[in-house]
C-alpha cells in the first residue's frame, strides 16, 4: 500500500484537534451565565452524540466494511446488532440503572447486593472485557497508521499508544461530552462524504451490484504488481497468467482438500486458515518471466514482484476464503456457511452482539451524566437514531472494495478497505483530500474508544484495585498517580497483545469482547434490576460461570489457531468449534440459568431489596427520598 | 464562619398521600403498588423486545428454509440486504420511540395515582 | 427442504411476521391501559382521591380558598343542595350544587350569620329553619344543618348543609360525619403547625447564631442600590427572596445534586458581588458531566463563604475566587480557591470552630476516612479547599 501524505496529515490534524478540544474544554472557565444554562446538566442530545462518539469504534468504522468485503451478507448482523444493543439497553437498563445511581457496573454489583467482595469479581471481569475490547482498537490503530504512512504495523501501534496514553494521562482526552460529541460528528462526516463521492464516480448501488453479478470471482480492475515474501500463501481460485520480474521459488500445494468454498475453517472465522504445511510438501515451482500459475495454493519461498494483468482473478491471501459473488451476496455465505452450522452460528452471533453492548465497561458510565431516568431513556433513543444513521454506510464500502480494491484480499488487509477506497476518487487532489478525511475519521474511531476503554481500565486498576483494596487510605495525589500508572499499564499490555492479534479480524475480536460481556454482565444487570429474588451467591456464580465459560471458549479458539492437534480435533467436531468461537448462544442462557436456579434453590434475598427496587423503579416525580444511612 | 450556610434541621415528615408513605416505608401495601408498576414496565419492555427479536430472528430462519430468499431482488438490489441492512434501523427507532412514550406514560400514571 | 417458494410468498411471510409483531405490540399496549385496576376500582379511587385531597386542603389551614375547595368537593360528592363554612367571625364560603335553586342564597348569608354562630356555639349538631324569622319567597331552601367543628374544646368553624326539605336521619348523619372529618383535618393542621413552628424556631436559632451579619450586609447593599440603580436593587431583592426561600424552605434532604448546590452558591455570590463590586471576581470551571453528582447538602456554599471572608474581607480588599468541579472518572473533585492571605502556619483550620470542621466530619462520615477536606494554603498565597465526592456510594441518593 502506498503511503499518502494527505492521510498522514488527516491523522495528525485529528489527533491535534481532539487534544486541543479536550484541553480547551477542560481549561475553559465558565462565566456565570454559562453555569446557569448548564446547571440543569447535560442535555440528552449532547449526551447521545457523546455516547455514539465513544461507542463507534474502529470495529464500526473500519471492521464492518472489511468483514463485508470478506464475507458479504452475513456480516450485516454486526452493524444491525451493534445498534440494536441500544434498543435492549433502552428497554431494560437505562431507566432503572440511572435511578439506582450506579456509575460503573462494579458500583451496581456492590450496591445491589451490598457486597464489596462481589465488586472485586465485577472489577476483574471489567478488566477482561476491557482488555479484549482494546485489542481490536490496537489493531485498527496499527493498520490505519500503516495504511496512511507506510510505517510498519508495530510502529503504528506504538505511536498511537503513546499519543492516546499521554492524552488520557494529561486529562485531554477523557470522556468530555462535547469532545466525544464532536468525535461522533467527525466520524459521521468521514464515513458519509467519501461514500457519496465514490457512488457519484462509480455509479449507484444498482450499477455496482450488476457489475459484481458479472464477475463470479473478484477480478483486478487494473494491472497490479504484487511483491511477495517467503512464507506468503496465495490461494488462486482460477489459473492466473503472471509475469515475474525475477525468478522466484515457490511450492504449489495443490487444491485444498475439499472444494474451495469450504476454505473458511469451521468456526475459526478470521483466524489464519491453517498452520503452514510441513516444509518440503507440495511440488516445487519456480516462477519466472511470463507463466500461468495453476489454480490452488501457492506458498512463496523467495521474494520478488509479480505482475498480474487487468481482469485477472485476484489471488486470495490466507485470511479470506475465496467465494463466488453469488454466495457472497446471500445469507449463509462464507462466514456463517463456512462454519458448517449456519443457523447456530448466526443466532449465536446475534445474541453476543445484541446483549454484549450492555456489558461494555465504558458505555454505561456515560448514562450517569443524565439527570434522571427520563433523560436516560431519551438519550438511549437518540443514540439509536444516530447509530442507525451511521451504520447504513460501512457495508457499502465493503461492496465497492470487492469490485475496486480486490488486491486487499491478497495482502490480507481487507480491514483497510475504508482507508484505501477514497483515493480512487478523481481528480487526485480530491482523492487525497477524501483519504485525509477518512483517516481523520478512523483516528477518531479508535482514539475515542481506546481512550474511553483506557479510562475504564485505569479506573479499575487505579481506583478499585489500588485505591480501594491495596491502599484504602491513599490520598488524592496517590490515587491520581495510580490512575496514570494504571492507564500506562493497561495500554502497554493492550499494545503488546495488539502486536499478536494482527492476523485476526477487527470485528471478530470485538465480537469476543461482546460475547464475554453478554454472558456475564447482561444477565447480572437484567435480573438485578428486575428480579428481586436474585441472591448474591446466585449472581456471583452466574457471572463467574457465564464470563468464565465465554472467556475459556474464546481463549481455546485462539490457542487452537496455533495448535494443530486441537485444531484437527475441532475440525472433526464442528458444532463444538462453532460454539467455542461464538459461545454466547450457550453461555448466556447458562448464566441466566445459574442465577435463577441458585436463587430459587436457596432463597436468601439481600437485605433491603425492597428499598433498592423502589429506588430503581419509582418515578422521580414522586419525590421519594432514600437518604444515606451509615451502617 | 458565618452566613446563610448553616446545616439544615431534620426534615419534617412528608405530608403526601398515605399510599406514597406505604410505598416509601416498604409495607405490604407499598409492595403491591411497586410490583404493579414494575410488572407493567417489564411487560412493555418484553413486548417490544420480543417483537423486535422476532423480526430479527425470522430472517436467518427464512434464509435457511427458503434459500431463494437470498436471491430475491427489489429495485435491482438484493432484498435480504435491504431488509437487514437498511430496514432494521427505522424499525428499531420506531419501537424505541414507542417504548419511551409508553414508559413515560406509565411512570406518569403511577405518579398521578399516588401523588 | 421445502420446495422453493415464489418470491411473493416469501415477501408475504416477512410482511406477515411484521404485521404479527405489530399486532402483538398493539394488543399488549391496549391491555396495559387498564392494568392498574378495574373500571369500578378506578372510579372509586378517583372519588376517594378527590375527596381526600380536597378535604386535605384544610390542612393548609382554614381560609376562604381552602373552604371553597372543600365545599365544592362536598357538594359534588354528598348530594346536598348547598353547603357553607363559617369561622367564628362569619361565613367563609358558600357553594351550591350546579343548577340547584340554592344558587342565589349566598346573598342571604349575612342575614343568618347570627343564627348559625349561635347554633354552632352549642357544640352540638343543630337543625335550623332557613329564613324562619323573615320569609324570603324567592328562596326555596327549607332548612339547614349546622355542624360545629371542634378542635380541643373550641369551636373553630361550622359546616352548614342546606336542604330543600326537612333533612332525614341519614342527611344529619352525613353532615355530622363530614364535620368530624373536617375537624380532624384541622386538628392535624394545628399539630403540624406547631411542629413546623418548632422546626422553624430551631432553624432560626441556628441561623441566628451565625447569619445576621450576612442578612444585614445584603440588605444594606440592596438599600444602597435603591437610589443609584433601582433596577439592580429590584433584581437583587428578588434573588434574595428566592435565596432565603431556598435556605429556609424544606432544608429536608441530607443530599442534593451538585447542580442545585451550585445554583445556591451562585445566588449567594450575587449578593457578595453586589456588595464588593469589582473587588470580588468569581470564576467557575465546572464540567457539565458532574452536575448530576449527588453531594451532601450545603458543603460547597460554606467553603465559598469562607473564601470570601478570608480572600477579600481580610486585608487587601480585593480578590478572586475560583470554584471548580472536575470530572475525575469515578469521583467528582470540587475545589474552592481564593488568592487571599492564606492560613497562618500555626493554625489548624479543621480544629477551629466553624463550618470547615463540620463539613470535614460530614464528608468523612458519609464517604469514608479518605474523603475529608483537603486544604492547601500558603501564607500570602491563597487557600485552596478541595473535596472529593465519589460518583456512587451505596445508599447515597439525592431526593
Amino acid at each position: 500500500m502506498t503511503p499518502s501524505l494527505a492521510a498522514v496529515a488527516g491523522l495528525t490534524a485529528m489527533a491535534a484537534l481532539s487534544l486541543w478540544a479536550g484541553v480547551l474544554a477542560r481549561r475553559r472557565g465558565h462565566t456565570t451565565s454559562d453555569l446557569m444554562v448548564a446547571a440543569r446538566a447535560v442535555r440528552p442530545h449532547f449526551n447521545a452524540a457523546a455516547i455514539s462518539g465513544e461507542y463507534l469504534s474502529a470495529a464500526s468504522f473500519l471492521g464492518i466494511a472489511g468483514l463485508v468485503m470478506q464475507f458479504g451478507y452475513d456480516v450485516l448482523w454486526y452493524p444491525v446488532c451493534y445498534a440494536a444493543g441500544y434498543l435492549l439497553l433502552l428497554l431494560f437498563i437505562a431507566g432503572p440503572l440511572r435511578r439506582f445511581g450506579a456509575y460503573t457496573i462494579p458500583d451496581f454489583a456492590e450496591g445491589r447486593f451490598d457486597s464489596p467482595r462481589f465488586r472485586r469479581l465485577a472489577v476483574g471481569l471489567v478488566l477482561v472485557i476491557g482488555l479484549f475490547y482494546t485489542l481490536p482498537q490496537m489493531k485498527a490503530a496499527g493498520l490505519t497508521v500503516q495504511a496512511a504512512s507506510g510505517l510498519p504495523y508495530g510502529v503504528g501501534i506504538g505511536v498511537v499508544t503513546v499519543v492516546v496514553v499521554s492524552a488520557v494521562i494529561s486529562g485531554g482526552m477523557r470522556g468530555i461530552t462535547l469532545v466525544q460529541g464532536f468525535q461522533f460528528a467527525v466520524k459521521l462526516f468521514a464515513i458519509t462524504v467519501p461514500i457519496f463521492a465514490l457512488l457519484a464516480v462509480l455509479g449507484g448501488p444498482q450499477t455496482l451490484l450488476r457489475e459484481a453479478g458479472r464477475q463470479p470471482l473478484p477480478r483486478l480492475p487494473q494491472a497490479t504488481t504484487f511483491s511477495v515474501r517467503p512464507g506468503e500463501l496465495w490461494v488462486l481460485p482460477a489459473a492466473d497468467a503472471v509475469r515475474a520480474s525475477s525468478p522466484i521459488a515457490a511450492r504449489w500445494l495443490g487444491r485444498p482438500p475439499t472444494a474451495l468454498r469450504s476454505q473458511a475453517p469451521s468456526g475459526f472465522v478470521g483466524t489464519p486458515t491453517s498452520a503452514l504445511p510441513p516444509a518440503g510438501s507440495g511440488r516445487a515451482l519456480t516462477v519466472r518471466g511470463r507463466m500461468v500459475l495453476p489454480a490452488g495454493r501457492i506458498l512463496w519461498q523467495g521474494s520478488g514482484t509479480v505482475r498480474l494483468a487487468r481482469g485477472a482473478p485476484v489471488p486470495f491471501g490466507d485470511a479470506t476464503p475465496p467465494s463466488s459473488t453469488a454466495r457472497w451476496l446471500q445469507p449463509f455465505g462464507p462466514l456463517a456457511g463456512g462454519s458448517g452450522h449456519p443457523l447456530l452460528f448466526t443466532y449465536s452471533l446475534i445474541m453476543a452482539i445484541l446483549l454484549g453492548t450492555i456489558g461494555l465497561p465504558h458505555i454505561l458510565v456515560r448514562f450517569y451524566t443524565n439527570p434522571d431516568a427520563r433523560a436516560a431513556r431519551r438519550t438511549a433513543l437518540l443514540v439509536l437514531v444516530l447509530l442507525g444513521g451511521f451504520y447504513l454506510w460501512p457495508p457499502l464500502y465493503g461492496l465497492i472494495g470487492r469490485l475496486r480494491a480486490p488486491q486487499l484480499y491478497t495482502s490480507n488487509l481487507t480491514d483497510a478497505v475504508v482507508l484505501v477506497l477514497p483515493r480512487q476518487v478523481p481528480p487526485p487532489w480530491l482523492g487525497q483530500l477524501l483519504s485525509a478525511v477518512i483517516a481523520a475519521g478512523a483516528f477518531a474511531a479508535f482514539a475515542s474508544t481506546l481512550s474511553g476503554l483506557l479510562v475504564s481500565l485505569a479506573g479499575a486498576l487505579g481506583h478499585d484495585i489500588y485505591g480501594r483494596w491495596w491502599h484504602p487510605e491513599a490520598g488524592p495525589r496517590a490515587r491520581r498517580r495510580a490512575f496514570r500508572v494504571g492507564a500506562a499499564l493497561a495500554a502497554l499490555v493492550a499494545a503488546g497483545l495488539g502486536l499478536l492479534v494482527a492476523p485476526f479480524d477487527i470485528s471478530i475480536l470485538v465480537g469476543w469482547a461482546f460475547a464475554i460481556a453478554a454472558s456475564s454482565f447482561f444477565p447480572l444487570l437484567v435480573l438485578g434490576l428486575w428480579w428481586r429474588r436474585l441472591t448474591l451467591p446466585a449472581a456471583a456464580i452466574g457471572v463467574a460461570v457465564g464470563g468464565g465459560c465465554a472467556t475459556g471458549a474464546i481463549v481455546t479458539t485462539m490457542v487452537a489457531a496455533g495448535a494443530p492437534p486441537l485444531q484437527a480435533f475441532l475440525a472433526r467436531h464442528s458444532e463444538l468449534a462453532v460454539v467455542l468461537a461464538q459461545p454466547a448462544v450457550v453461555t448466556v442462557p447458562l448464566a441466566f440459568l445459574c442465577m435463577v436456579a441458585i436463587s430459587l434453590a436457596r432463597p436468601r434475598p439481600p437485605a433491603a431489596v425492597g428499598a433498592k427496587m423502589l429506588q430503581m423503579h419509582a418515578p422521580e416525580r414522586l419525590g421519594l427520598r432514600r437518604d444515606y444511612i451509615p451502617n | 464562619m458565618g452566613g446563610a450556610g448553616a446545616p439544615p434541621p431534620p426534615p419534617p415528615r412528608r405530608r403526601g398521600r398515605r399510599s406514597l408513605r406505604e410505598l416509601e416505608e416498604q409495607t405490604e401495601v407499598g409492595q403491591v403498588f411497586l410490583r404493579a408498576l414494575m410488572r407493567r414496565q417489564l411487560r412493555l419492555s418484553c413486548a417490544i423486545a420480543a417483537s423486535f427479536m422476532g423480526l430479527l430472528g425470522v430472517q436467518p430462519l427464512l434464509a435457511a428454509l427458503w434459500p431463494r430468499y437470498g436471491r430475491l431482488q427489489l429495485l435491482g438490489l438484493p432484498l435480504a440486504w435491504l431488509v437487514l441492512g437498511v430496514g432494521s434501523y427505522p424499525v428499531m427507532v420506531a419501537l424505541g420511540f414507542l417504548y419511551v412514550r409508553r414508559a413515560e406514560q406509565i411512570d406518569d400514571e403511577f405518579s398521578d395515582l399516588l401523588g | 427442504m421445502l420446495p422453493a417458494m415464489p418470491w411473493e410468498a416469501t415477501l408475504l411471510v416477512q410482511l406477515g411476521a411484521t404485521a404479527l409483531a405489530a399486532a402483538f405490540v398493539f394488543v399488549l399496549l391496549r391491555r396495559q391501559r387498564h392494568s392498574f385496576g378495574t373500571l369500578e376500582e378506578r372510579a372509586t379511587l378517583r372519588t376517594l382521591a378527590f375527596a381526600t385531597s380536597a378535604i386535605g386542603t384544610l390542612r393548609q389551614g382554614l381560609s376562604t380558598r381552602s373552604a371553597q375547595r372543600v365545599l365544592r368537593a362536598i357538594v359534588t360528592h354528598t348530594g346536598v343542595t348547598a353547603a357553607a363554612l363559617y369561622d367564628p367571625n362569619g361565613p367563609l364560603a358558600f357553594q351550591a350544587a350546579a343548577g340547584s335553586p340554592a344558587d342565589r342564597h349566598h346573598r342571604h348569608l349575612a342575614g343568618e350569620r347570627l343564627a348559625v354562630l349561635a347554633a354552632a356555639a352549642s357544640q352540638r349538631l343543630q337543625l335550623w329553619r332557613v329564613h324562619a324569622d323573615v320569609p324570603v319567597p324567592s328562596c326555596r331552601l327549607h332548612s339547614g344543618v349546622v355542624a360545629p367543628l371542634l378542635v380541643g374544646d373550641r369551636v373553630v368553624a361550622a359546616l352548614v348543609t342546606y336542604h330543600l326539605e326537612a333533612p332525614g336521619p341519614s342527611a344529619l348523619q352525613i353532615a355530622g360525619d363530614l364535620a368530624e372529618l373536617l375537624a380532624t383535618q384541622l386538628r392535624l393542621q394545628q399539630a403540624e403547625e406547631q411542629q413546623a413552628a418548632l422546626a422553624r424556631s430551631e432553624l432560626r436559632a441556628l441561623r441566628a447564631q451565625i447569619a445576621p451579619h450576612f442578612i444585614y450586609n445584603t440588605l444594606t447593599t440592596i438599600a444602597a442600590f435603591v437610589r443609584v440603580d433601582p433596577d439592580r436593587a429590584r433584581e437583587l431583592l428578588h434573588e434574595f427572596a428566592d435565596f432565603t426561600r431556598r435556605a429556609f424552605r424544606d432544608p429536608a434532604s441530607e443530599f442534593t445534586t451538585l447542580a442545585d448546590e451550585l445554583v445556591y452558591v451562585h445566588q449567594y455570590l450575587l449578593f457578595e458581588q453586589a456588595r464588593f463590586g469589582d473587588r470580588l471576581t468569581v470564576r467557575y470551571g465546572v464540567d457539565p458531566e458532574v452536575l448530576s453528582t449527588v453531594v451532601p447538602t450545603l458543603v460547597v456554599q460554606p467553603l465559598v463563604e469562607n473564601a470570601v471572608k478570608h480572600g477579600i474581607e481580610s486585608d487587601r480588599g480585593r480578590g478572586t475566587i475560583v470554584i471548580s468541579a472536575e470530572d475525575q472518572d469515578d469521583e467528582c473533585w470540587i475545589e474552592v480557591r481564593d488568592d487571599g492571605a492564606g492560613i497562618p502556619e500555626a493554625v489548624e483550620p479543621l480544629e477551629q470552630p466553624g463550618a470547615l470542621g463540620n463539613i470535614d466530619r460530614r464528608l468523612r462520615h458519609t464517604f469514608g476516612a479518605g474523603h475529608g477536606l483537603d486544604i492547601a494554603s500558603r501564607p500570602g498565597g491563597g487557600t485552596s479547599v478541595r473535596i472529593r465526592v465519589p460518583k456512587y456510594r451505596p445508599g447515597v441518593k439525592a431526593s
